[in-house]
């Protein structure tokens, strides 16, 4: 079994112990390329030579903006191995809004001073045109560019607590948040995953993954924990997968893999998108984990999709419910592996009055909680009441953590270090409960709907919400100041033109399900919600567009308006003067 | 490639993603805006991805950044190859 103190350390061991296994890269057509530990490190020692080429220093930070798998794989791993610093970020989506892109990812390269960037060829123009925008940044490479050199790197000491790399988070664009990873967190985190998913390379385990790799849940998941743990891997491109999402289940059935991870939606939409031929032709028996985390867990679509690949041998067992964040450098829960999910459903009422968990009586309005676990080995979870005493088991507050998972902070942002990590313990944010040592995540702190008194969980209602018509996960539950006191307003995405009926409708769910009154329904084209660029609902943003009359007014996440190709021309416009300008500095 | 077979080549992409609003894709044009289509991001590339299916192509992601109409998309069809049989 592996042992390696860094990720430096276990890239070169890899290829000496482990030669031959792989990871395997597809392209947008599903052709496959192998490149094996050997391959890997030779690779990384040429790009880690390039990028020394380029004047970039143990402790420099670099952005990487890299749509091919393999080359943002090999790029990434490059920098780890010379102590340069990358800063994944995510490259402009399809049909996406430029101008946004082009704010708040000037402002993360930025705030940690990146000197360079490496991207696709296909992204040069744009990226070319926040040289000058963003604070010290001089130039962008391409990826190929770094990886045509040849030569031998130095290899400077790389120690535990030396940072690995920054992962930015959903924070806002005025005040951006760079998690620093440090190798120490990294195989932390990494070897905890592997004693809780009984990861063992040598029975032939092997990973699938389409997750994008500059989210914490690929990058780490998919392409560190399989470096640290040696375990062969097959990467597809995100884009592939939300284009065709029962590729996901062929490379899991050609490959004959057995584990793999997705966010709830990921399942919602495989269980939708399958066909029959499709069930009949996948044998999934093999399957260990399938890895829940990222978003709420939705018991239903935990159901559903047990139920519908049934048939193709998939086990209640391999299902996989995880808790985590950036800040405990990927997880800090998983189920036990070789059990099935286990669902706590309690008494609403009380629940959502006390934070107290109870069995429901008869009858009684319920909701119902997905547990993802006891914490990981060596860490310590801690449920924090507002007051910051500790609660006892059964009783909602804030999730803390304690542990060698835990960041040293954000990049060059003590006041919001210091404001979520006090004497080691994180403070997640997330509401959650402990039972029987296993953790239910509940909900967001600062999302928190009071109402009279009650605490609700906008998730409840957003769920109870969801009737025939409504957008599902497009429906975001908050308050507004009444006339004596807060009310419930629900705003969602629907296709609906004639909206009245829908209203009702909603309405009615959720005085039925919730016995809530909901003040007013705002219904919204596709598109106007407020999301992060990772798609999560973004509900104080929501809150905040609504009470300033914004809400569905400031376009939309879906393409094209006018000013998008307007947009285009200006970053393209700017991107030419940039690299003019390089060009007589070089 | 006729306006015509491309914008059915559309419908009948437009039909599987969302069979209950038939009525309102029969009106679609070569000028619609893809944002008019009602549609989510998962939706619109799968719609993407039917017109690829019944074509062979696959269509290049940094020209669908540039994306906005019907007839925008026609282009990047046919400039992928996309011939209706």
């Amino acid at each position: 079994m592996t042992n390696y103190q860094t990720v430096a350390e276990a890239i070169a061991r890899n290829a000496e112990d482990f030669p031959e296994r792989t990871f395997v890269f597809q392209d947008m057509n599903g052709i496959e390329t192998a490149c094996s530990f050997a391959e890997i490190e030779r690779e990384t020692a040429k790009r880690a030579f390039g990028l020394q080429a380029l004047g970039l220093q143990k402790g420099d930070r670099m952005g990487v903006v890299v749509v091919e798998p393999r080359d943002f794989v090999l790029t990434f791993l490059a920098a780890l191995r010379i102590g340069v610093l990358p800063v994944p970020l995510y490259p402009p989506l399809s049909f996406g809004s430029l101008d946004s892109y082009a704010d708040r990812t000037a402002t993360i390269l930025g705030s940690c001073k990146a000197r360079v960037i490496v991207a696709s060829e296909s992204l040069q123009n744009i990226l070319w045109g926040l040289v000058g925008r963003a604070h010290g940044l001089e130039k962008v490479i391409k990826a190929e560019d770094v990886a045509k050199a040849e030569g031998s790197p130095r290899y400077p000491t790389i120690l535990p607590q030396d940072l690995a790399f920054l992962q930015y988070t959903s924070g806002s664009t005025a005040d951006p948040k760079g998690v620093m990873v440090t190798h120490g967190n990294l195989t932390a985190n990494c070897m905890a995953i592997r004693e809780r998913m009984d990861i063992v390379p040598e029975r032939g385990d092997k990973a699938v993954s389409w997750l994008p790799l500059y989210h914490d849940m690929g990058l780490i998941g998919f392409v560190l924990t399989p470096v640290l743990t040696a375990v062969p891997t097959v990467f597809i491109p995100t884009l592939r997968f939300i284009k065709r999402p029962t590729v996901w289940f062929d490379a899991l059935h050609n490959h004959k893999a057995n584990m793999t991870f997705g966010p709830n939606f990921a399942y919602a939409l495989i269980t939708k998108r399958a066909k029959p031929e499709d069930k009949k032709r996948w044998d999934l028996s093999r399957m260990t984990v399938f890895g829940c985390g990222a978003e709420p867990i939705h018991p239903g679509t935990v159901r559903e999709f047990l139920a519908t690949f049934a048939e193709c041998g998939v086990k209640p067992e391999s299902f996989l419910p995880a808790y985590g964040m950036a800040e405990a450098t990927l997880a800090m829960a998983f189920k036990a592996m070789y059990t099935a999910p286990v669902m706590n459903t309690v008494d609403s009422e009380q629940f959502q009055q006390n934070g107290v968990v109870v069995e429901p009586s008869e009858g009684e309005p319920t909701f119902e909680h997905v547990s993802c676990g006891a914490v990981f080995a060596g860490h310590q979870f801690k449920i924090r009441a507002e007051d910051g005493s500790t609660l006892p088991e059964g009783m909602e507050g804030e999730i803390c953590l304690f542990g060698p998972s835990v960041t040293p902070g954000y990049w060059d942002n003590p006041a919001a270090t210091s404001a979520c990590i006090t004497e080691g313990w994180l403070r997640t944010g997330d509401l959650g409960y402990l039972r029987d040592g296993e953790i239910y995540v509940t909900g967001r702190l600062k999302d928190l709907i009071i109402l009279n008194g009650r605490n609700i969980h906008p998730q409840a209602v957003e769920w109870a919400a969801t009737v025939e018509g409504v957008r599902k996960g497009n429906v975001v539950a908050f308050s507004r100041p009444g006339a004596h006191s807060e009310e419930l307003v629900v705003a969602l995405e629907t296709k609906e033109q004639e909206t009245k009926a829908l209203e009702a409708a909603v309405k009615l769910a959720v005085q039925k399900e919730l016995g809530l009154t909901v003040a007013e329904v705002v219904c919204l084209e596709p598109g106007q919600l407020p999301k992060t660029s990772s798609g999560k609902l973004q509900r104080r943003k929501t809150r905040q567009q609504y009470l300033t009359g914004d809400l569905g007014s400031e376009g939309s996440r879906l393409p094209g308006t006018a000013a998008n190709t307007l947009t285009l021309a200006k970053h393209v416009a700017r991107s030419v003067w940039s690299r003019a300008k390089a060009a007589i500095q070089l | 490639m006729s306006d015509a077979a491309f914008l059915g080549l559309v419908r009948e992409s437009l039909f599987e993603v969302a069979p209950a609003r038939k009525a309102d894709f029969a009106k679609i044009e070569l000028d619609t805006r893809i944002d008019a289509l009602g549609l989510g991001s998962i939706e619109v590339m799968e719609m993407v991805t039917g017109v690829e299916d019944r074509l062979g192509i696959i269509l290049p992601e940094d020209e669908l950044q540039r994306v906005q109409s019907l007839r925008d998309l026609s282009k990047v069809v046919v400039g992928a190859g996309g011939v209706v049989q």
